[in-house]
């Protein structure tokens, strides 16, 4: 019924930000603004089951935490990014949103940067 | 054949995690960098398990994957730093409660004016509560008692001068400091009015702080 929830709330927003729009542009990017950080808040909660089951996974084949953790944090910032970005894009910023998303690369390759030297060291290791 | 099918069942739980990650990865342009390190990860995992069925250390030394950020000192040695300054503050603050309290100690006992007080001292715990409060009073004063005397030589004083104005003996302090004491620093001599005022003083001091009287304490000290 979550869905419901969610659908319901967006459709309320996209019809006032529409009416809103022709009167009050800046009003209308607010509320989308709110809407959109209400259905991220409820959608939140649920992302949790997902991520027990990776770490059960992930404990099953023997991967270190701390490569699932790297991982979600990439996705997050992914997730992030992409949901400012869009704002941004909604406001008529997309130097703004092309700023963000820039940033968002920068930091999931600071974060990816240990994975490739351990997979680096790893493969080097292969050759006798 | 166990080492086998243990490999090939972590294989399988990875392909199953990297499709359910795939599965959460965002839509648009971020996709491709994540979907990047989510492959590095996926060759990392597969090649952990291979190691770990061969017993090799081929990835045992792996760096440190959280270890991104640089020039700042770790976490431990910023909470030991804070924890030091902390109690340097407090050690401060005690101090000055205490010399604040000594100052207040000193004139609350010159108020009486029977006796001449030289110095109070006030001894506080980490609590900030008051341990014990040392006044120093000023032996004699000139009218009552042979001034600037220690206790030996007031015994001298008291043998030559007989008969003198108060015809009392200066009490001996010697009987508590035993011949030790006597020889490092000779006890002054104290009348007994002059040791009677400093108790009530003492126990003013006392009431006044809500302490026991027994953690109120004088001494009296040639001037």
């Amino acid at each position: 019924m979550d869905i419901l929830q969610v659908s319901g709330i967006a459709l309320t927003g996209a019809v006032l930000a529409v009416v809103l729009k022709q009167k009050s542009p800046p009003m209308a990017v607010l509320l989308s603004i709110a809407v959109g950080v209400v259905i991220f808040l409820l959608v939140l909660g649920k992302i949790g089951a997902v991520v027990d089951v990776l770490k059960q996974l992930s404990d099953r084949a023997d991967i270190s935490s701390v490569y699932l953790g790297t991982l979600l944090k990439i996705i997050g910032i992914a997730y992030i990014a992409d949901f400012i970005a869009q704002i941004c894009r909604d406001a008529d910023q997309g130097a703004f949103a092309t700023k963000v998303e820039l940033a968002a690369k920068v930091l999931v390759l600071v974060l990816a940067v240990p994975i490739m030297v351990a997979v680096l060291q790893a493969l080097l290791r292969l050759i006798p | 054949m166990d080492v086998l099918r243990e490999l090939i069942q972590t294989i399988i739980v990875i392909v199953v995690l990297a499709v359910l990650v795939e599965m959460l990865l965002p839509g648009g342009d971020m996709r491709r960098y994540v979907k990047m390190v989510m492959g590095l990860l996926i060759i990392m995992a597969v090649m952990q398990a291979a190691a770990g069925v061969i017993h090799s250390d081929l990835v045992r030394d792996i760096p440190a994957v959280t270890a991104v950020d640089s020039g700042a000192p770790p976490l431990d040695d910023i909470m030991a730093a804070g924890q030091g300054l902390a109690r340097e503050d407090r050690e401060l603050a005690v101090q000055q409660y205490s010399k604040a309290l000594s100052g207040q100690v000193l004139a609350l006992a010159r108020m009486n004016g029977e006796l001449q007080v030289l110095d109070a001292r006030v001894t506080v715990d980490e609590n900030s509560a008051i341990e014990e409060i040392n006044i120093v009073f000023a032996a004699a004063d000139g009218d009552n008692t042979p001034s600037s005397q220690s206790a030996g030589d007031g015994a001298r004083q008291a043998d030559q001068d007989a008969g003198g104005d108060l015809g009392v003996q200066p009490v001996v302090v010697d009987i508590k400091g035993g011949d030790v004491a006597g020889k490092e620093s000779p006890a002054p001599a104290v009348t007994p009015e002059q040791e009677r005022a400093a108790a009530g003083q003492a126990a003013m001091v006392a009431e006044f702080y809500n302490l026991r009287r027994d953690q109120v304490k004088y001494e009296f000290r040639d001037l």
